[in-house]
């Protein structure tokens, strides 16, 4: 079966010939998974082709679903349909990963600051440890652990709560039940995120802290040297900034996990697939993003 | 109850197809459907596996939108579930679907799981949504678990509890997919009582999807027979009247379960 499909009406390459043919009695999308195995390397790439774009129409259309909710949630009558189970996922993304977070946080702070201070007590600098710790750890790695935490551990399970849904049809009778699934299951998950990012990053930043003090100290260094050195470089500005990327992060992380979830196609295994993507591509998207704010806050010159 | 037995007067068409193509991906597995449902009729959508009866199904209850055609309620041309928030909701709440597994929230109890149909109209006190629910679970003989969770009860109690929470806003039409798979003998004729009652205290319209030839013969006003060679709907009638006098060998083979290598055209 060789032989590569446009759209529902097919055009076929065979050898060098070029027909067009009727449209196929399967659907288009079935007959990309299961000839995928049997085709050369030209259908390959317009399957890639086309399923790209159909990837990527499907991100918009899921934006604007998102954006329809948030409206409609913002107007909602009635109380209790705006976020709801809300607390218990705020619960279960935010308060329920602190300890992880502050023991990946605690740790980060302490090798670096161990290696560190390794390299610059040939210097005799080895104060400037704290500097160090403060600046990155406010600036950038509070951010990183509390996201890493969030796509490992929330972004997984909104996908398989919302992938497992789909798989039993919950969704589908959400919808004859006059429920928009992203307005009941996505919003509550994205605000959750996008609280409990910026608030698990203060956690990993303490915990740090803590971490790099612990190195400090081996070296002789009271607490207050090691505070003041710490906040010496950094502003008050510094942290309302990466609290805030932590904001948006928060959101993206959610909603790739979400949306993750909410494509998921039929069976257990599909289950499997939707949440090894969610974490994936919502650690993708955040590095990526992350990337983004350090261009645009290095132009403003922050 | 024989069928065809309700009243054969003019009643209203609760549920009308007009040339609706339903199917997948730009391919239509069942073609140039046209339904007429009266109200208060329960009706039953047959066929093989994979003639697209269930897709016939998603596509009347608006999960997927018709390829080619219309499907109207009362008369109402229908809106896509999901895709009009706004717009859908009271066509939704005269419509209710009990889906082939239930389709019950795991992390709700069954009372939680019949009040989320409220959660679409404007508030109203708890106490008033509690004993709505807990009056469709008692006709369902669920009341006593109204506590438990989807996973501590059994299948044959999940579908009922499915049909109770497709009836909790009382709609006017209720879907069922294949509602007595699965089910032993015994609760399977206990659902077929219990959808009877409902159709005749309610004037309920119902429309199902079943393979269970006992309980077709035994609650089911009229059925269509749809085929998935010609992807067409190839007869249409009463359960009985279908099995002895279809011109069609596929129809009658189906009723009369004869398995495909001793079917010959008459």
């Amino acid at each position: 079966m060789q032989f590569m499909q446009f759209a529902k009406y097919g055009i076929i390459l065979r050898r060098g010939w070029v027909t067009v043919r009727q449209p196929r009695k399967t659907a288009f999308i079935t007959d990309m998974a299961t000839e995928k195995n049997n085709c050369g390397i030209a259908e390959r790439t317009g399957m890639a082709i086309v399923s790209l774009c159909l990837a990527v129409g499907g991100i918009f259309e899921f934006c604007g679903r998102l954006a329809a909710a948030i409206w409609r949630a913002c107007f909602a009558r009635n109380m209790r349909s705006r976020l709801p189970g809300f607390s218990d996922i705020f619960m279960r993304a935010g308060a329920e990963a602190v300890p992880v977070t502050m023991l990946v946080g605690f740790l980060l702070g302490f090798i670096i600051a161990y290696m560190s201070a390794a390299m610059l007590n040939k210097f005799g600098a080895e104060i400037y440890v704290a500097n160090l710790i403060g600046l990155s750890l406010i600036k950038e790695l509070g951010i990183i652990v509390a996201a890493i935490v969030i796509a490992a551990r929330s972004a997984s399970a909104f996908a398989a709560e919302i992938g497992t849904m789909t798989v039993n049809d919950e969704i589908a009778a959400m919808r004859t039940m006059g429920i928009d699934p992203v307005g009941y299951l996505v919003l509550p998950r994205i605000i959750a995120g996008a609280l409990a990012l910026p608030l698990l990053s203060l956690f990993a930043d303490l915990a740090g802290l803590v971490g790099g003090y612990l190195t400090l100290a081996m070296f002789g260094y009271s607490a207050k040297v090691f505070l003041t050195n710490a906040f010496s470089f950094c502003a008050p500005a510094d942290l309302v900034t990466s609290l805030a990327k932590g904001v948006v992060f928060g959101m993206a992380i959610s909603a790739a996990g979400c949306r993750c979830g909410l494509s998921t196609g039929l069976g257990a295994d599909a289950v499997g697939k939707a949440t090894t993507k969610a974490v994936v591509s919502s650690l993708v998207l955040f590095i990526a993003m992350d990337g983004i704010f350090a261009l645009i806050l290095s132009a403003r010159g922050a | 109850m024989a069928a065809g037995q309700k009243g054969n007067g003019a009643r209203a068409i609760a549920l009308e197809t007009e040339g609706l193509d339903a199917g997948y991906g730009g391919f239509a597995v069942q073609r140039n459907v046209n339904l007429k449902i009266a109200q208060g009729e329960i009706f039953v959508l047959l066929g093989g596996s994979g003639c697209g009866k269930s897709t016939v199904m998603r596509t009347l209850v608006g999960l997927q939108p018709p390829l080619r055609g219309r499907v109207k309620f009362f008369g109402e041309t229908f809106v896509q579930a999901g895709v009009e928030p706004d717009e859908s909701p009271p066509l939704l709440r005269r419509v209710g679907v009990m889906f082939q597994n239930g389709a019950l929230f795991g992390s709700k109890t069954l009372l939680e799981n019949c009040a989320i149909p409220f959660e679409t109209l404007p508030a109203r006190p708890q106490r008033q949504i509690d004993e709505i629910c807990m009056e469709k679970l008692e006709a369902v003989g669920l009341a006593a678990f109204a506590g438990h969770y989807p996973s501590q009860i059994s299948g044959g109690m999940q579908k009922r509890a499915a049909i109770a929470r497709a009836l909790v806003l009382d709609p006017d039409i209720l879907f069922l997919d294949e509602p007595s798979a699965g089910l032993d003998p015994v609760t399977s004729a206990g659902l077929d009582e219990l959808i009877l009652e409902i159709r005749d205290r309610r004037r309920m319209t119902v429309v199902m999807v079943s393979h269970e030839l006992a309980s077709i013969f035994a609650i089911a006003d009229r059925a269509v027979f749809f085929d998935r060679e010609t992807h067409s709907a190839l007869d249409e009638g009463a359960p009985a009247a279908l099995r002895d006098g279809s011109q069609h060998e596929a129809v009658r083979a189906f009723f009369n379960r004869t398995p495909a290598s001793r079917q010959v055209e008459r």
